[in-house]
């Protein structure tokens, strides 16, 4: 059957480097680290205080006011990414026909941090005094509806829900909306924001760093949050020659598989990660040798850095230490449900500038990783086309490919 | 309407396998029945105190045991959600009698999963301080632990998503495994949805007036599931779960499977309206009908049966009715709804589509639950009792508050 291609022509970002999708390139570039000690709530008992905390949260101006009322902090990344993405695009979104555009979001916490609010004011107070509308971001669609009202699209919208890889996933499943004609333009990628609830279970389950993540480091203890925004243009390829739109790199394909190992813990053999690295590479029809970078899941817990390292050497074989490999969560945190997305932005710019990003924060390498994970400093190199992978919880993972595009 | 927009769906894709956990018990077969008899299943919820709200019914799922596909020690570790799940998706797995599973996976549209966890997990810390916080309910916080469940335990290697669109995220669900098995990005997807009912949403729901209410509280007309009904006012929630099991339909056919029904085309959309608003303009969903009838080569006209979203939501029913209206010119063919007998949930369209099989393959429409005088206003062709008709092809849509559509469209083997 004939797919359409798939070209990416608009970023934008929110993350704790900065505002944009260049202020955080700038950041991830210069080695800078987001993290810091958090002050959206207390982490008096916990394990870890830390976290890349956005300072300030864009004010979404161009949101419809009742909308920017009940928006939480995610929605405002969200649409603050969302404007920067469509206006690097070149596209008003109320100058297109509305059936050929679509939203396809990945969540995560999404608005839980206020509507945490609503919980505890429930637990408090009863029921019929707790102020029902802080938990108008309680469904993980609430981000995808407000970006549809704000952009007036009527085409394929959906909202994946896979914890860790959800983003990475929706972009993936954007692609497919374009490539099998569903829709030409879709807003993709994903928003999401620290919350009590997620940073307290994820200490709960001993996963995180007390000082700040260092991946792949021998004395690694874990991740750091993070929260952010990655908003991408997706576009049917002819569609953006045709309207003479620059073009930043290629959605080449991507992959999706299960464990069907463990429910918080990955597959220690790699088996998981390694085929869906694979389903990422016969989609996208590139083989192993055109893979010139890749962007880790590397949350720098014990097991992730360890089976990613081993799934890496299993689909690369030989060359996979000659192929450059990095984690910017060790700058803008775990994002969750916006990681992927964050990191497709990067990865977008890694391929169309041809400078890979470092991993900070890797001093003493764990035998165990001994990959070049670019530590410290970033590189200047010429990247064909690299590979994003995302794990998450469940073992549901996932993987893009980017590909470049020369003019 | 862009040409891009109309695209033919490259592939038609088979429905090999069903299975459901519903009000109606366990099985594809006892939700068939169940829809035959017209029997509604909302009853008063007896499982938690709905006495301070002015809603008190619901549609719990009747009698299951997953014991058989999932062993003792490990089910008292899952969840209500993820234990339907599982249940429901071994039976479509069985029933298509897919052995093959490491290209196979599944899409899961909820909208409660994850809810229920989320407020015990904050009780506990709220009560004990953070370092109580129980580890092991965490992962259950979020909404993708029933699809993780069904991989883990019946060997689903293949993509694992988990779609949340509200009330239409199992049509969601469906429309998305479509597309991936259409850029061949799965050899099977069980696909579907799932969902527990969840005291701390329907409470949420009753404060926010989206339920159907006690008299007293309405002023008006009984609590009730009442879709298209004159005297509907609000939905009732449900619970349970439904899958189908998708491949294209060349593998199927080379492997030999039962084919049950085509899924010949599909489409998601949305209206422009705020978060868990009801669109006030029918138009764009009528588009994405038209979308959905267009991938499947097919015309409206072309269309027998309509099994539509409709839950008794006083504002849902009248604009999904008046897209059908657009749609289809004016005369949209005979329509019913499973929120009747077995409520509102995310597991509601997965529910419609298996209805949808089984009506293409017996020529029979299941009449509405609780309905007795059909809203002249709506201006469809609705009715409480079974209609038998030869049908061809028939339309599944799952409209919902925030805005956002799906459709199906489903022929016969």
């Amino acid at each position: 059957m004939i797919r359409r291609r798939v070209a990416i022509t608009g970023i934008g970002a929110v993350s704790a480097l900065g505002g944009t999708a260049s202020l955080t390139w700038e950041g991830l570039v210069a080695g800078r680290c987001g993290i810091r000690p958090v002050t959206l709530f207390d982490t008096e008992g916990l394990v870890a205080h830390n976290a890349a905390e956005i300072g300030t949260v864009p004010p979404a101006w161009t949101l419809d006011g009742a909308l920017r009322k009940r928006a939480s902090r995610a929605d405002r990344m969200a649409v603050s990414a969302c404007d920067e993405a469509l206006a690097d695009a070149g596209i008003d979104p109320r100058a297109i026909d509305p059936e050929i555009g679509g939203i396809v979001l990945g969540a995560g916490a999404g608005g839980l941090f206020e509507t945490e609010g609503y919980y505890l004011d429930r637990i408090a107070r009863g029921v019929a005094r707790a102020r029902v509308t802080r938990a108008w971001g309680f469904s993980p669609s609430t981000t995808t509806d407000l970006l549809g009202a704000h952009l007036g699209f009527e085409g394929f919208t959906t909202t994946v829900m896979t914890a860790c890889s959800s983003s990475t996933i929706a972009i993936g499943l954007a692609a497919d909306a374009i490539r099998t004609g569903a829709c030409d333009v879709v807003v993709t990628g994903g928003a999401d924001a620290l919350s009590r609830l997620t940073f307290t279970g994820f200490c709960s389950l001993r996963a995180v760093d007390p000082d700040r993540c260092r991946p792949f480091d021998r004395n690694r203890r874990g991740m750091t949050l993070g929260e952010s925004a990655g908003i991408l243009v997706l576009e049917d390829m002819a569609r953006a020659r045709g309207r003479g739109a620059r073009i930043r790199a290629e959605l080449l394909g991507y992959g999706a598989a299960c464990d069907a190992h463990h429910v918080t813990a990955p597959d220690p053999s790699g088996d998981g990660a390694s085929r869906t690295m694979r389903a990422a590479l016969e989609d996208a029809k590139i083989s192993a040798d055109g893979i010139d970078y890749i962007s880790a899941h590397g949350t720098a817990t014990q097991f992730n850095d360890e089976a990613e390292t081993r799934a890496i050497h299993q689909v690369f074989g030989a060359r996979a230490r000659e192929i450059p490999v990095s984690s910017i969560k060790s700058m803008v945190g775990h994002c969750l449900g916006a990681a992927g997305a964050i990191e497709a932005v990067a990865m977008v710019l890694t391929v169309e500038k041809g400078i890979v990003p470092p991993t900070v924060g890797l001093r003493d390498p764990d035998p165990e990783c001994d990959l070049d994970y670019v530590p410290g400093k970033a590189r200047v190199r010429p990247v064909r086309a690299a590979l994003s992978n995302s794990f998450a919880f469940g073992g549901n993972n996932g993987a893009i490919v980017v590909g470049r595009v020369d003019a | 309407m862009s040409g891009a927009a109309v695209t033919r769906a490259a592939m038609k894709i088979a429905v090999t396998g069903i299975g459901a956990v519903t009000p109606f018990g366990e099985g594809a077969a006892a939700l068939w029945e169940g829809l035959l008899s017209g029997v509604s299943q909302v009853r008063p919820i007896e499982r938690f105190d709905t006495s301070g709200l002015r809603s008190h019914l619901g549609a719990l799922v009747g009698p299951h045991d997953p014991r058989r596909v999932v062993p003792p020690l490990s089910l008292r570790r899952l969840d209500a959600n993820s234990r339907f799940s599982v249940l429901a998706a071994a039976q479509a797995l069985e029933t298509g009698d897919l052995a093959a599973r490491e290209r196979a996976g599944i899409v899961l549209g909820t909208n409660s999963a994850g809810i229920g966890p989320v407020a015990e997990f904050l009780g506990t810390i709220r009560a004990g301080g953070g370092a109580a916080a129980p580890p092991i309910l965490f992962p259950y916080t979020v909404a993708n632990a029933p699809a993780s469940q069904c991989a883990l335990h019946l060997g689903l290697r293949g993509p694992n998503l988990t779609i949340v669109q509200k009330e239409g995220s199992s049509c969601g669900a469906l429309v998305t495994a479509s597309r991936i098995l259409a850029s061949g990005g799965a050899a099977a997807l069980v696909a579907g949805g799932a969902d527990d009912l969840v005291p701390q949403l329907y409470e949420a729901y009753d404060r926010v007036g989206v339920l159907s209410r006690d008299a007293r509280a309405s002023g008006g007309a009984a609590e009730g599931s009442r879709p298209f009904d004159a005297a509907r006012n609000g939905m009732v929630l449900g619970e349970g779960a439904c899958f189908l099991l998708l491949e294209p339909e060349p593998s199927a056919r080379a492997r030999g499977a039962r084919v049950l029904a085509i899924l010949e085309g599909a489409a998601l959309g949305r209206a422009p309206v705020a978060p868990h608003g009801v669109p006030r303009d029918p138009a764009p969903w009528a588009r994405m009908i038209l979308r959905a009838i267009a991938s499947a080569g097919a015309e409206p006209g072309g269309i027998d049966a309509v099994f539509a979203s409709a839950n008794g939501s006083q504002g849902l029913d009248a604009v999904e009715a008046a897209a059908l209206r657009i749609a289809f010119h004016g005369l949209p063919p005979p329509a019913t709804s499973v929120r009747g007998a077995i409520g509102e949930s995310g597991a509601g369209g997965a529910a419609s589509a298996a209805a949808a099989c089984f009506a293409l393959a017996s020529g029979r429409i299941p009449g509405t639950a609780g309905l007795v005088r059909p809203d002249p206003a709506l201006g469809l062709d609705v009715a409480p009792s079974v209609r038998a008709r030869p049908l061809a092809r028939v339309l599944v849509t799952g409209f919902s508050s925030g805005g956002s559509a799906a459709a199906l469209v489903l022929a016969a083997a």
